[in-house]
């Protein structure tokens, strides 16, 4: 009896560890751009994206943070009504640069004609995202992300 | 002994390219620090004109040189210090680089694989993966275009041009011909900075847009590395398109590439 108990030993093991244990990602602390490496060079073109809207006062942009496995970051511009989808592998000036002035298609979103009202209606579009999944990324954006104001 | 090096390096370089029209700023390193005593010769100035435009370190005899490229061909110059040569630099100008005509399938192709590719400075650009990327965009185009285009918004579709130029399905190329400003403002900066010879991301656009070139200008389309065919792409990180759409593989140089959920019926 006790052979056939110690048998089960290590499968009962190996089932306690699974059910106790937590996946990789949901235990990676998020990264904030402030830590950006770029951090600088971010700044300095949202300066100067900023003072192309020169009539506009202030502007306010808010960005998501990311776990280090993830490849993309997102950042709303209040002003501009757009939503970004941007590298977390950004990290030097010419990368900011390219990221914010220089970007290939779908990856700034305008918000009042690139968005449809569900995933379905995406369709076999290369560019167009959903109105929820919007939602998400915005709220994530302003309420858990990082704030940067631009004075013109 | 004397060399011509890049402006900020000290590693001696001795031949460059150079496109038409271009203009370039070199150092010619330990030529001491008297201008009286040096000279520069172009061996054809219809080709390549050399300046000595000013001394920039006299301690170490670093020079600032300028040189304008004028006309396609070959060229050496030659700096010479009290009448003896002390430094050579071979110049190939080469033509300037430029997108085929727009009302051809290759000028649609090549606008397009620019406008929808990682830009070059991107973190996440890599020059292999994106010629690949390239590649799959185009047999996305030519796989909408076989089977059922109604599908992709694209009713009756019977070139590329119509495929590319349905409802919502490519950023500013609904009305191609005409480029959407953003668009069209990104493959410009693209181009300038592949011409530009005094840009030091020269290579890196230079080696993008030939690649865009050459796999538009390519007559055959590679393998379809998926079973049911490649039908879609979308920035890494944005939302998956769902339906039909199943992401194929992990992103290439930012871009997510889909396939379908089952085989396409080939009959329109």
């Amino acid at each position: 009896m006790s052979g056939v108990l110690a048998q089960y030993k290590y499968v009962f093991i190996g089932l306690c560890l699974l059910l106790t244990a937590t996946p990789i990602q949901a235990a990676e602390p998020k990264i904030s751009i402030n830590n950006n490496p770029g951090y600088a060079y971010f700044l300095d073109n949202l300066r100067k994206l900023a003072a192309q809207q020169a009539s506009i006062k202030q502007h306010h942009f808010y960005i998501t943070r990311y776990r280090p496995s993830e490849t993309a970051m997102y950042m709303f511009w209040r002003e501009g009504r757009q939503l970004w989808i941007l590298s977390t592998r950004n990290k030097t000036a010419e990368h900011w640069y390219a990221a914010i002035f220089m970007t290939g298609g779908g990856r700034h979103l305008d918000l009042d004609k690139d968005v449809v009202a569900s995933q379905e209606d995406i369709g076999t579009s290369t560019y167009l995202v959903d109105q929820p999944w919007v939602n998400e990324k915005l709220y994530d954006a302003v309420i858990n992300g990082d704030t940067v104001t631009i004075n013109n | 002994m004397a060399h011509f090096a890049n402006v900020f390096k000290t590693k001696k370089t001795t031949e460059i390219t150079m496109r038409e029209g271009g203009k370039k700023r070199m150092h010619l390193i330990g030529a001491g620090a008297e201008k009286k005593d040096l000279q520069l010769k172009s061996s054809r100035e219809s080709i390549a004109s050399v300046k000595l435009t000013a001394l920039y370190d006299g301690k170490k005899g670093i020079w600032t040189v300028d040189i304008k490229a004028l006309t396609k061909g070959k060229v050496t110059i030659e700096a010479l210090s009290k009448k003896t040569a002390i430094a050579k630099l071979s110049i190939n100008v080469v033509e300037r680089l430029s997108l085929p005509a727009k009302n051809t399938d290759e000028g649609l192709l090549t606008r397009l694989f620019l406008a929808e590719s990682v830009n070059p400075g991107s973190g996440d650009y890599d020059a292999d993966d994106s010629k690949t990327g390239m590649q799959w965009m185009k047999l996305v185009i030519y796989n909408r275009l076989k089977n059922k285009p109604k599908r992709f918004y694209a009713a009756d579709a019977k070139t590329i041009k119509d495929i590319v130029r349905a409802k919502r399905q490519f950023e500013g190329f609904e009305k191609y011909p005409a480029i959407n400003s953003k668009q069209q403002g990104n493959i410009d900066e693209i181009l300038k900075i592949a011409n530009n010879d005094s840009d030091g991301r020269q290579h890196k656009y230079q080696v993008f847009v030939k690649n865009a070139l050459t796999v538009a200008n390519s007559k055959t389309l590679v393998s379809d590395p998926s079973k049911n065919g490649l039908y879609g792409w979308r920035t890494a990180g944005s939302r998956p398109p769902g339906g039909d759409l199943v992401a194929y593989g992990k992103p290439l140089s930012g871009q997510q590439f889909y396939t379908l959920k089952t085989k396409p019926d080939k009959k329109k």
